[in-house]
């Protein structure tokens, strides 16, 4: 009941101020008056009867400052008081103010950008209900270091469902790609998903329309059914609401809408549709059958550890996978997010994560040197404060609350920052990786976001201003009153002020060589030489279903009659088959060359190897360097050959003929057939941008003779704009197989900026990171400098006047700066050095201690700092000793 | 005034200003002077204390106060108990009443 009555009161106090003041004053002198009037009634003459009563009193104004102390929210008033107090200092020093507010604004910003990101990535998880509960199920894989493998093999997924008791259920899924047709609209082909029964209700969702997948429906020779997600529902569909019970070709079966999925969900990636995995207990795959990702949902109740505990030992009891095999499988599990993202967290991220925070920290740092600056210039107000009363508690907290108001000023701007900056990295990301992004992986400024900018701006706030605040709290107050105002013991520049602009500059000597780095990696990719044709080429994938291209005969049929086609269109100047395109990622594999022994399996060479197309060197404009290149002969039925680039004649033919020789894939037990060498062609970066293994040797297959498995990318040359193809290449297709689309239409160009687009984007994010800690390093350095200068006006104008001449003043003052300068770059380049190894995955062809780049940024760092440090310096030489001497 | 007079002891001014004006609504000096006739001058209440107590009382309900004429034409501001003031004097008189009671048995004065 109280407790409201002050609550109303603490609102009446806090809004209708003025009100409450005026009553108190009117009461007041109410009050005096009477006592004057009895005072009066007592004999008193007016005048002494008024003035006795004010003593009785004992001060109308302390009486007013009590009742204050007493009214509710008078803690809160007392920091309204101070925030009030604090904008009007602030708005006095507009200069001062600003560039604090920017600095914040950029720290703030840069750092919840990547707070934003690692929150994407690692924390937002999926956004299901109770998706916490959802668990992986996989085993620590020797192989990988003992990393949790996220994969089950399909015989322990269908014991292990029959047999748990700790999940609402398991389901399996995978992810693939199928053509669909419907009717007489284009074919085109969508990510879908594969989807055991049970997978969408372990996941918690539901159907908008219609049902999921039953259980049975994943047997083989069951009803081929089908879920829409919702985008494609709406873009093949108008999201008509009568589309369940209708059809379509889905890779070669006919299958029957039974189900739309609601808006945003795309499991596992970005799928469109999803289909039933269809796993047959009665197959024999123990040893090596399929193996899919599972998950379940944890039952109520149910801990994670019980669930591992079950796993495990359900899993020992599995029937071994090979007779004789000792081995049960180790199959545990792990909460869906750990699993999926287990050991991901990729150095270049933690690299911009360090980059952030070092942009933060000299934000940090400019602002307390700012503070310290201005602090000793102020030191007479807040000595002046203290003198007439105000407690040290008091003079520290203005201070703080001035620093976060600036802060929180600035929070709006680094909130602007970090959104734009996270709408980039989406684009980004969008365009590079598509549809290997998950669905999930959104970047935005959600709630989680806002409180950790929220939390930097306080920290920022109040880490710069405690310094400062301290130092005030402490100045010397009759010290700096006597000196008549000029308050040199609090002016004179501190160790601490030499401390902070040191390791600023070290730090933005780091974050400079890190950009610098990957600025020099960026012009590496714009500038490679790829060896081979990348303008005027088109390129489009096509898959053929197994069902209506049972066998690899029909495959290479197909190809045979699809390549005249190609050729034909107008404008085409070659056409070529690959299944993998040159720098786009190829597979490895263990080989055998003829001859040689080998005596351990290890000891068995690995390579680079890619099945194309005959012409695929003419169409990639690449010189065949000895021999032949394929051709339409290299069929099945004729001799097996092969083709070897450079680097692989010369490590595996050192000084002899490769043509002729013989190669084949796999170790000796093998029974592929040995493959004639027919060609020596260049290096065409089999290996990939993203190289782990510094190897370029590799060879070639022909598709018709590998067993095609019905992928291929169609290449072709063409004169002026390569996109333009799109239609005619479409229809050639279509003309073959009126169900078979065409994806993944690129022109080779771009396809090659998406593969370098991390190297791009990471680039881009560390040249801001770069920028930023430059630009904030010279102003931190300038005002520093600056401050030092003026502070010494008064020295300068008496040096002056006993005969100093300006360019001795001048090199007093830069003399300073100059040794700041060299500690600080050479603290950064020790830094620098260190980080740089971490950073070279994020490098396309640079060395991380690039001297060139070393150079550079202590160069320019050492000419801006020189800059900012010369231009106050500078000011010393117009100093008229007259006026330095009244100054202050 | 008499010199050896104080303010009233520590916590009993609120009890003093509640018991002051359960006999009727009174402005903030008449409060003073009531509390200083009622102790027979032993205890003063002073402007710095008295307000700051009324405002607070005012706070929490216990008081209501609005502006009148006084006896010689001057406004004032004046307060009266409410039915929460009143439940606080029985409950604050209650309270006194077993605090010297149980002082009294302490110091053996009975």
């Amino acid at each position: 009941m109280s407790a409201l009555y002050r609550l109303a009161s603490l609102i009446r106090n806090l809004f209708h101020r003025s009100r409450v003041e005026r009553e108190m004053d009117a009461e007041l002198s109410s009050f005096v008056q009477m006592l004057a009037d009895e005072n009066t009634r007592a004999g008193m003459s007016p005048e002494a009867a008024r003035r006795a009563a004010r003593v009785e009193v004992q001060g109308v104004e302390q009486v007013k400052e009590e009742v204050r102390g007493v009214l509710a929210g008078a803690p809160l008033e007392s920091v309204v008081r101070d925030v009030r107090f604090g904008v009007r200092m602030l708005l006095k020093h507009p200069v001062l103010s600003l560039s604090v507010i920017l600095t914040f604004g950029l720290g703030i910003g840069l750092t919840t950008t990547v707070f934003g990101l690692f929150e994407g990535v690692f924390l937002a998880g999926l956004p299901f209900e109770g998706a916490e509960r959802i668990m992986a199920l996989g085993s620590f894989d020797p192989a990988h270091d003992g990393r949790f493998v996220n994969y089950v093999n399909v015989r322990d997924f269908l014991d292990l469902r029959e047999q748990q008791t700790v999940f609402e259920g398991l389901a399996a899924y995978a992810a693939s790609r199928v053509n669909i047709t419907e009717g007489d609209g284009e074919p085109e082909r969508y990510a879908a998903g594969l989807f055991s029964p049970g997978a969408f209700e372990q996941l918690n969702v539901r159907p908008m329309l219609g049902r999921t997948f039953r259980r049975g429906e994943d047997m083989p020779g069951a009803d081929p059914v089908m879920v829409l997600g919702y985008d494609l529902w709406r873009e093949r569909f108008g999201g008509s609401r009568d589309v369940l019970g209708r059809e379509l070709r889905v890779h070669g079966t006919i299958r029957t809408i039974v189900g739309v999925m609601p808006e945003g969900f795309a499991f596992p990636r970005r799928e469109r549709l999803w289909l039933p995995l269809t796993t047959d207990p009665s197959g024999e795959w123990r040893a090596d059958g399929p193996r899919y990702r599972v998950i379940g949902r944890l039952r109520e109740g149910t801990s994670s550890d019980e669930a591992r505990a079950q796993v495990a030992t359900l899993a020992a009891r599995l029937e071994r996978p090979r007779a004789g095999s000792d081995r049960a499988p180790a199959i545990s599990t792990q909460p869906f997010m750990e699993a999926e993202m287990a050991g991901t967290i990729p150095p270049a991220f933690l690299a911009m994560l360090g980059a952030a925070f070092g942009v933060l920290l000299i934000a940090c740092a400019n602002v307390t040197n700012l503070l310290l600056a201005h602090s000793a210039a102020r030191s007479r107000e807040v000595t002046i404060r203290t003198a007439l009363g105000a407690s040290r508690g008091r003079v520290a907290r203005q201070l703080v609350i001035e620093v976060l108001i600036l802060a929180g000023v600035g929070t709006p701007l680094g909130l602007g920052l970090a959104a734009s900056g996270l709408s980039w990295v989406t684009a980004a990301l969008a365009a590079g990786e598509g549809e290997n992004v998950p669905f999930w992986m959104t970047f935005g400024l959600d709630w989680l976001v806002l409180l950790f900018a929220a939390g930097v701006t306080l920290l920022a706030g109040v880490a710069s201003s405690l310094v400062p605040a301290m130092r005030a709290a402490n100045a010397d107050v009759t010290g700096v009153l006597k000196d008549g105002g000029r308050g040199l013991s609090s002016l004179r520049m501190g160790s601490f002020s030499s401390a902070l602009v040191v390791a600023e500059v070290a730090v933005s000597c780091a974050l400079l060589v890190v950009s610098g780095l990957v600025i020099q990696s960026v012009v590496r990719l714009n500038t490679v030489n790829w060896s081979f044709a990348t303008k005027d080429i088109f390129t489009a994938a096509v898959a053929l279903p197994r069902l209506d291209y049972p066998d690899s005969a029909a495959r290479a049929a197909f190809h045979e009659r699809l390549l005249p086609r190609l050729a034909a269109i107008p404008g085409v100047e070659a056409v070529t088959l690959a299944e993998q395109l040159p720098a786009l990622g190829v597979g490895r594999t263990v080989l055998e060359v003829q001859g040689r022994s080998y005596a351990r399996d290890s000891d068995y060479p690995r390579s680079w190897f890619a099945a194309v197309g005959p012409g695929y060197f003419e169409t990639f404009q690449a010189r065949v360097l000895q021999g032949r290149e394929f051709a339409a002969g290299d069929r099945k039925g004729t001799l097996p050959v092969a083709l070897v680039n450079e680097s692989f004649a010369r490590r595996h033919f050192p000084g002899g003929d490769p043509l002729g020789r013989h190669i084949r894939l796999g170790r000796r037990d093998t029974t592929v057939q040995w493959l004639t060498v027919v060609g020596v062609v260049p290096d065409m970066c089999m290996q990939g941008v993203y190289d782990p293994t510094g190897d370029p040797a590799g060879f070639y297959v022909p598709i018709a003779q590998s067993g095609s498995s019905g992928f291929v990318n169609l290449v072709l040359r063409t004169r002026g704009e390569p996109m333009a193809l799109t239609p005619d290449v479409r229809a050639a297709v279509k003309s073959l197989d009126p169900n078979l689309p065409i994806s993944d239409v690129r022109s080779m160009e771009s396809s090659l900026r998406r593969a370098t687009w991390y190297y791009r984007d990471m680039g881009g994010i560390f040249v801001v990171f770069g920028f930023a800690a430059l630009f904030l390093a010279s102003v931190g350095l300038y005002g520093v400098m600056s401050f030092a200068v003026t502070r010494r006006t008064h020295e300068m104008g008496v040096r002056m006047a006993l005969g100093a001449d300006g360019s001795q003043l001048v090199w007093l003052v830069l003399r300073k700066g100059v040794v700041l300068l060299a500690i600080g770059l050479a603290i950064g380049l020790a830094i620098a050095a260190l980080a740089a190894g971490t950073l070279v995955v994020a490098l396309f062809g640079v060395q991380p201690r690039d001297p060139v780049v070393f150079g550079a940024v202590v160069a320019s760092l050492a000419l801006v700092g020189l800059a900012a440090t010369l231009v106050p310096a500078h000011r010393v030489t117009r100093v008229n000793p007259v006026v330095a001497l009244g100054a202050e | 005034m008499a010199p050896d007079t104080a303010g009233p002891p520590q916590g009993t001014l609120d009890l003093l200003i509640l018991k002051s004006l359960s006999l009727g609504e009174m402005h903030g000096l008449g409060i003073a002077k009531r509390v200083e006739q009622l102790s027979r001058g032993a205890f003063l209440v002073r402007a710095g204390s008295l307000f700051p107590a009324l405002y607070r009382m005012e706070e929490s309900g216990w008081l209501a106060s609005q502006w009148g004429e006084s006896a010689n034409n001057r406004r004032a501001k004046y307060y009266r108990l409410t039915a929460l003031g009143r439940r606080q004097l029985e409950e604050e008189t209650e309270e006194w009443g077993r605090v010297t009671r149980a002082i009294a048995l302490v110091l053996g004065t009975t």
